[in-house]
């Protein structure tokens, strides 16, 4: 079975600028996928090779077997643009039904599908609008709702919850978990709590450049726990944590959070030690976390 | 779910229900069609009426719809073009503008959108046209009679004016997928079209040699086309033809490498 992803060698250059160079990662099909990378580092681009709205200067992409464009992959690979907007002159539920006939649905099974993505969005009450009469939040759920036609097997969302109030950013993860069992969804974001709630392989993209291919289960999470603990003095925590016989080090880059490093080898069941120091302490305690933070991960 | 892709015809077609759908369910469609209407009324009323008076005062013993269609086809034959050069620049532009081409391209082929949309305004052309043509016909048959070979005129002509069309369209076609909006797309054809004739009369002034390039550009056959009658006029239908595959050929190539 061909990968989901396959890209090898990928350079992109505007006007003799590079914003890809020499990528080449290979992904499978399943849990969601991180794409992360600070402003400028190339995610767009990527986006923009892997959906065929730009070729690459050189290298190569195959998804699911075949070049982007491909007609074999029409319907099966679906986007969530940055800054796409919706035609002002039909109603969502018109576009997206326009969308699903494009991808071979009937015309009434396409106002079904329409109404389907646009439900589980809950955006059922606005079927009718015009785009221009929808807020930001609702427009930005109409374009995930137009990603989800046809349940396809690829689905690349660019900051799919950027502008969305908390309680909707909450129902898109939700909805993400609930469907990647058919469907494995790329999320470009900078919001990597969101990130890493949902996925376990992290592409970090940098000056163009794939720096790191972070598959979080093969990390030796054994080593490492994070802890976020509640009102505790940070040197306090620190000198007794320290006294626990399986510590090596114990760091915190922010308030009332460490990172707790430890011999897991030999102490498998350190966070039972640790949850003990606690109890007993009376620290009460927000998160834990085996292993390190997206964060830590990427930019320590 | 099993959904059978559909085939580059059924989406061509799906693309241009949607234009319909566009031209009378929306705002801006319903907008252009009451101008274009309105222009017509005024034109039949002014024009067609009083020529058509005219040669009933005259006792005139012509066919009458020789006078009138000829009458139609010269005002029909710059009226489209013109019209065309606006309405039909929007083929692809705003949609790539707007990001919406990324939309479209996620579900199916950069050909059935280029062609979708060439077919979708030729089809609304067309539409126009015949309601133009089918117009003068009813308004000559309530003051002059009815009078067969006023149909056969009237095919003859709007059939003419469908071909001269062609390449003007094709010419939006290609300008909307080079530039990202309808309006770079207007200017540009004006300008295009301005220097291109200028620069090829220009020069065929001086060297007679060239002066079938002048064939290259859309609508450089108009004053031969006009002085031909009857079925005559399809001698030059090779022209719009070949003129509309070569920009439709040069148009694809565009959208293919274009990025959106």
């Amino acid at each position: 079975m061909s990968p989901l992803i396959e890209c090898q060698n990928l350079d992109k250059t505007y006007a003799g600028k590079t914003a890809l160079k020499n990528v080449s990662f290979t992904c499978q099909a399943g849990e969601p996928i991180a794409l992360v990378g600070p402003n400028g580092a190339g995610k767009t681009t990527l986006f923009s090779i892997l959906c065929d709205y730009i070729r690459p200067t050189s290298g190569s992409v195959k998804i699911l077997g075949f070049e982007p464009g491909d007609k074999a992959l029409l319907g099966q690979v679906s986007a969530l643009p940055q800054d796409a907007q919706f035609d002002p002159g039909f109603s969502i539920h018109s576009q997206l039904s326009f969308y699903a006939k494009l991808q071979g649905f009937k015309s009434a099974p396409a106002k079904q599908e329409a109404e389907r993505v646009l439900a589980l969005m809950g955006l059922e009450d606005n079927l009718h609008s015009l785009p221009n009469m929808l807020s930001h939040g609702m427009r930005k759920r109409a374009a995930i709702a137009q990603a989800l036609i046809g349940q396809p097997k690829l689905v690349l969302l660019d900051e799919p919850t950027a502008g969305l109030d908390p309680a909707n950013a909450k129902k898109i993860r939700q909805l993400i978990s609930s469907i990647s069992a058919e469907t494995t969804f790329i999320i470009s974001s900078h919001n990597l709590q969101e990130l890493e709630r949902l996925c376990n392989t992290v592409l970090y993209l940098e000056k163009g450049e794939l720096q790191q291919q972070n598959h979080s289960l093969e990390d030796s999470r054994e080593s490492f726990l994070t802890v976020h603990v509640q009102d505790v003095p940070q040197q306090v925590f620190i000198d007794e944590i320290k006294q626990l016989s399986a510590v090596k080090e114990i760091q915190s880059d922010q308030k009332n959070e460490f990172l707790i490093t430890y011999d897991g080898q030999n102490t498998p069941d350190f966070d039972q030690h640790l949850l003990k120091t606690l109890a007993d302490k009376n620290w009460p305690y927000r998160r834990l976390i085996k292993g390190k933070t997206l964060e830590e991960k990427l930019f320590s | 779910m099993s959904i059978q892709a559909p085939s580059f015809i059924q989406s061509v077609g799906i693309i241009i229900q949607q234009e319909f759908q566009r031209l009378f369910f929306s705002r801006q469609g319903g907008l252009y069609l009451f101008a274009f209407i309105f222009f017509w009324a005024l034109m039949l009323r002014y024009v067609i009426v009083n020529v058509s008076n005219f040669l009933a005062q005259q006792g005139a013993q012509t066919d009458w719809s020789d006078t009138v269609f000829s009458t139609y086809f010269n005002i029909s034959l710059y009226l489209f073009p013109l019209l065309c050069i606006f309405i039909a620049a929007n083929q692809t532009g705003a949609d790539r503008e707007r990001g919406t081409l990324r939309l479209l391209l996620m579900r199916t082929s950069r050909d059935v959108i280029f062609f979708g949309r060439f077919l979708a305004q030729v089809c609304i052309q067309y539409c126009l046209i015949l309601f133009t043509a089918t117009s003068t016909l009813l308004l000559g048959f309530y003051y002059q009679g009815f009078n067969l070979s006023a149909v056969s005129n009237a095919f003859i002509m709007a059939s003419n004016i469908a071909l001269v069309l062609l390449p003007f369209i094709a010419l939006m076609a290609l300008l909307s997928a080079s530039f990202k909006s309808s309006k770079q797309a207007t200017i540009s054809a004006a300008l295009i079209w301005s220097m291109a004739s200028g620069i090829i009369t220009g020069i065929s002034h001086y060297f007679p040699a060239v002066e079938p390039l002048k064939m290259l550009i859309p609508g450089m056959q108009f004053s031969s086309l006009s002085l031909l009658e009857g079925v005559e006029m399809f001698s030059m239908a090779y022209i719009p033809l070949l003129q509309t595959a070569a920009l439709l050929i040069a148009g694809r190539f565009i959208m293919h490498r274009s990025s959106v």
